[in-house]
């Protein structure tokens, strides 16, 4: 008896030990996959229970529209992550986005093609697959650079089009489709492939996101939310077979089929992508002003952004 | 068991040895043969198991493709009646069992400007009843999913690759897709036919040309279609499941079987020694049969371990069997064995065991029955004999002490003289002699060697001693009577014997003495001063071979103190073993070491011992005779 009331003695104090937990809804571009696992260890470790936050993961799911910028547009999820130019351009479309992290540091867009792609001009009018949901800017930029017309397949599901020969080029990223590609038909001749980050197109991509008004109104909040992500982030990076079993546990949670062979190599290369090519380390850096304006030339120059996006009232 | 002690043991181990080296090396042949046939037939039987399963499940497909092929025509024609499009929809569903879904999915705004109009019928996952519903809209984006999309864009007939249909069926499923296009070749639609990749599962699963062999699909895509590991379908494919095996042989059978090709690639699964056999489908996907070695193995293993159980117990049986025989046919070798013991123990009248054969035990057994009676005869003779023997020894013995008791013992015992002699015959009996008789104050004495040992010599030495018994009594001078002993020796002598002989007479009083040396060895001369010499006397002939020899006799005046040393040359002849004789030399330096004063009979001892140690044990080769006189 005495060690029963101990015992609830020491939960009564630990309850009110522990900060009043906020909730804040998040949700990641795609389907559940280690390109988040980050956050997934985040949640699965409690740095954000231990920043005092209720985090709920939603994510993007099968074959629905509704993607995480529509949520957010819609002020149904708190915070998302999305691509750098996405989000500009959403901004652009009048969705005042801010940059609160910025994980990825490299550029991870690539085009698979069925036949030799070392000279861009070999994609010319060629049917290239492209997600439905966005994500190819780059590759429109690369398009615009090279003057290609390009004849685009939207597509929901994976790799298929490319397999059966259905397209002629397949838009892919270095850390899921391509990695699909590879373990569907044993490799790709590397000069089948063309990697836009060596195009002069070496933009960063996934950050997190919030609206401007949300931000305002919850920074410190999402200043919590930033830290126990970037805690996440490094923890993964130390304990990747750990992580990966994170996330194999949230696909299961989210009924998403998946090979671990393929989500290992995946977790693998988002870790890759993150480390800034300037530092060598996997330090978080905003984007630069430098990086930033050219994207907004290159941007307004394919005619993809109208105006010039603010350097400041974006990125924090 | 002692090997080295049975023969019978022995020979069935050496019997054993060689069957079991002849056994072994046709193992080892038919083995290596059986061998590599086995592998041949394991893989023309795993082939044939793939080949008609693929024949199977192509029936299939072309039976999902017929019913949706054979409906093109009637789609087309009643585009308008949107009732009997679901009919027809529903009809694909009901009349083949394969199938669990099927559609007509318009293009976007084609039919009557819906953005999207697909009839769909299925097969519902609980209720198993059939339902029908309009597929697409906002949510279900079907122009952009592969079913639809990638035969409008390759402008056939397609089969997807399998999908979870979460928007229709909630299965499994692979769905065949047949472009519908209008008079003009346009594409206006796909129409489908859902199969379930459960029931593929299942019967793919039951492919099992071997215990542990198992069967894969693979899509175009390199995805698991049907796999044992349920986890592995629509999750894996066949190069995540290669990049873990170390062996990248199965790497390249993935990358072959993507690219439609037949064959089949020995390799290691997870350390096993396998293979496979895989070959396309007609839709595009293959399938491949793993087998395990060991699995085809197995059986031969065990039918190797019940032979070399039947072998071993084989060769444990020929052993017994073989030992057994051996002992059963060498049995008579053994009582032969027990009989020669017995006989060699001295029963000479042993049973030697009969044989009934012809062989060489009857050859054996007739020698050792031969040898049985030759032992029993020669044993017999050997009685015979050895009775005989003692019966001579006896007599031999009885001669002795009769030749003995002729040498006169009781030896003068005077003041004036002492007398000594010995005889020491070589054999039972000798031809050696000597004699003394005294006669008033004249000393008659004599030593002889007859020539010859044994008995012969001992009686022609009894006759000379008797001859000389006879004559010396009748006080003839020296010369006289050894004439007469010559004479009498040499009457009916056909044996031609001799004697020689030395014979004296001393006078006690004056110390002259009168002697005759018949052939005899000359006598020993030991001076009062101790100074010895041979005494110088003539020659003449041994008693026995010239009748009417005329033999002289000499004188000589003796010193008191005088010793006279008489002795048959057994003394100067003995031998050693290495054939050095005592000789005539060493007489002379015993003689001179001689104390005068010893007494004849230590005398004659000690130069009997002297002669003796010489010889060191040697066998003696002759009689010996000394005798010692002093004169005093």
């Amino acid at each position: 008896m005495k060690r029963l009331l101990t015992a609830a003695a020491f939960l009564l104090f630990a309850f009110a030990s522990l900060p009043a937990q906020e909730v804040i809804t998040f949700m990641p571009q795609w389907l559940p996959q280690t390109q988040f696992a980050g956050y997934y260890v985040a949640l699965e470790k409690g740095f954000y229970a231990e920043e005092g936050l209720d985090v709920i993961i939603d994510h993007f799911g099968g074959s629905s529209t509704e993607t995480a910028l529509a949520k957010i547009e819609h002020r149904q999820i708190d915070i998302i992550t999305t691509q750098l130019i996405s989000a500009m351009i959403e901004r652009d479309k009048g969705m005042r986005l801010v940059n609160v992290l910025q994980t990825s540091q490299v550029n991870g867009l690539m085009c698979a093609a069925h036949f030799p792609v070392k000279d861009p001009q070999a994609l010319n009018g060629a049917r290239v697959g492209r997600w439905k949901v966005g994500f190819g800017e780059v590759c429109d930029l690369f398009c615009y650079k090279n003057q290609l017309q390009v004849n685009w397949i939207p597509y929901i599901q994976g790799i298929n089009l490319y397999v059966a020969g259905a397209v002629d080029a397949l838009l892919c990223y270095s850390y899921s489709e391509y990695l699909q590609l590879v373990l569907a038909t044993g490799g790709i001749p590397e000069d089948y492939l063309i990697r836009f980050s060596e195009f002069g197109l070496d933009f960063p991509e996934d950050g997190l996101y919030v609206t401007e008004k949300y931000y305002k109104d919850n920074k410190e909040k999402v200043d919590k939310f930033v830290r126990a992500s970037r805690r996440g982030w490094d923890y993964a990076r130390e304990h990747r077979e750990e992580a990966l079993e994170i996330s194999l546990k949230m696909m299961n949670d989210f009924n998403v089929a998946t090979s671990r062979k393929l989500q290992e190599m995946m977790l693998d290369e988002v870790l890759r992508l993150q480390v800034n090519p300037v530092t060598g380390v996997a330090d978080f850096a905003p984007v630069s002003r430098g990086v930033f304006d050219a994207l907004n030339v290159s941007l307004q120059e394919a005619g993809i952004l109208k105006s010039t996006i603010q350097y400041e009232e974006m990125i924090r | 068991m002692n090997w080295q002690k049975s023969f019978s043991s022995r020979l069935s181990l050496f019997v054993l040895l060689i069957a079991s080296g002849l056994m072994l090396g046709v193992a080892i042949l038919l083995g290596l043969f059986s061998s590599s046939s086995i592998r041949q037939v394991s893989r023309n039987m795993a082939q044939q198991h793939l080949n008609r399963s693929i024949l199977e499940i192509e029936q299939v497909i072309t039976e999902v493709e017929r019913a949706v092929d054979n409906l093109d025509w009637v789609v087309l024609q009643n585009l308008d009646d949107e009732k009997f499009l679901y009919q027809v929809t529903r009809e694909i569903v009901q009349a083949n069992p394969n199938i669990v879904g099927s559609a007509i999915a318009f293009e976007p705004g084609y039919y009557k400007g819906r953005k999207y109009f697909s009839p769909y019928s299925y097969i519902g996952d609980q209720t198993h009843e059939l339902r029908s519903i309009q597929l697409g809209n906002e949510d279900y984006d079907y122009p952009t999913l592969d079913w639809y999309q990638i035969p409008k864009l390759l402008g056939k007939p397609y089969w997807s690759e399998p999908y979870y249909d979460d928007g229709g069926g909630g299965q499994r499923m692979s769905t065949y897709s047949m472009p519908l296009k209008d008079e003009d070749g346009k594409i206006i639609g796909i129409m489908t036919a859902d199969i379930s990749l459960d029931w593929l599962s299942d019967w793919v699963n039951s492919i099992r040309p071997y215990r542990n062999s198992f069967t894969m699909m693979i899509g175009r895509n390199g995805s698991f279609i049907a796999h044992p590991d349920s986890t592995k379908v629509l999750n894996e494919t066949i190069f995540t499941v290669a990049m873990d095996l170390p062996d990248t042989t199965a790497f390249q059978m993935g990358k072959d079987m993507l690219a439609g090709k037949r064959g089949m690639q020995r390799f290691s699964l997870n350390g096993k020694d396998s293979f496979m056999v895989y070959g396309p489908i007609s839709n595009g996907w293959s399938m491949g049969i793993v087998n395990l070695y060991g699995d085809i193995f197995s059986s031969v293993r065990r039918f190797n371990m019940f032979l070399v159980i039947t072998l071993l117990l084989g060769l444990i049986g020929m052993f017994i069997g073989c030992r057994n025989m051996i002992r059963r046919l060498t049995m008579p070798i053994v009582e032969f064995t027990n009989s020669a013991m017995t006989i060699a123990k001295g029963n000479f009248q042993a049973m030697i065991p009969e044989v009934e054969t012809q062989d060489e035990l009857k050859k054996l057994r007739d020698s050792l029955d031969y040898m049985q009676r030759s032992i029993n005869e020669y044993i017999g003779e050997l009685k015979t004999t050895t009775a005989s023997n003692e019966r001579y020894e006896s007599e031999l013995n009885i001669a002795r002490e009769i030749q003995m008791s002729m040498l006169p013992q009781n030896f003068p015992q005077r003041e004036d003289c002492s007398l000594f002699a010995m005889v020491q015959p070589a054999k039972e009996v000798g031809g050696d002699l000597y004699d003394f008789v005294g006669v008033g104050d004249s000393l008659f004495f004599l030593v002889g060697d007859v020539s010859g040992k044994g008995v012969p010599a001992a009686l022609f030495m009894a006759i000379a001693r008797a001859a000389f018994r006879f004559i010396g009594a009748l006080g003839l001078p020296m010369r006289e009577v050894v004439r007469r002993v010559n004479d009498c020796l040499c009457d009916g002598n056909t044996n031609e014997m001799f004697v020689t002989l030395f014979a004296a007479c001393l006078d006690l009083k004056t110390g002259d003495m009168v002697y005759c040396n018949a052939g005899h060895n000359p006598i020993v001369l030991i001076g009062p001063d101790g100074k010895s010499s041979f005494l110088q006397a003539k020659p003449n002939l041994a008693a026995g071979l010239f009748e009417g020899f005329p033999y002289e006799d000499e004188q000589i005046h003796l010193e008191r103190g005088t010793r006279l040393v008489l002795y048959t040359d057994g003394v100067t002849e003995a031998e050693r073993s290495d054939k050095v004789q005592y000789g005539e030399e060493k007489l002379l330096k015993w003689a001179a070491g001689l104390n005068p004063l010893t007494s004849s009979h230590a005398a004659v001892q000690d130069l009997f011992a002297h002669v003796k140690k010489f010889t060191a044990g040697a066998d003696q080769n002759d009689d010996i005779t000394i005798m010692s006189l002093l004169w005093k």
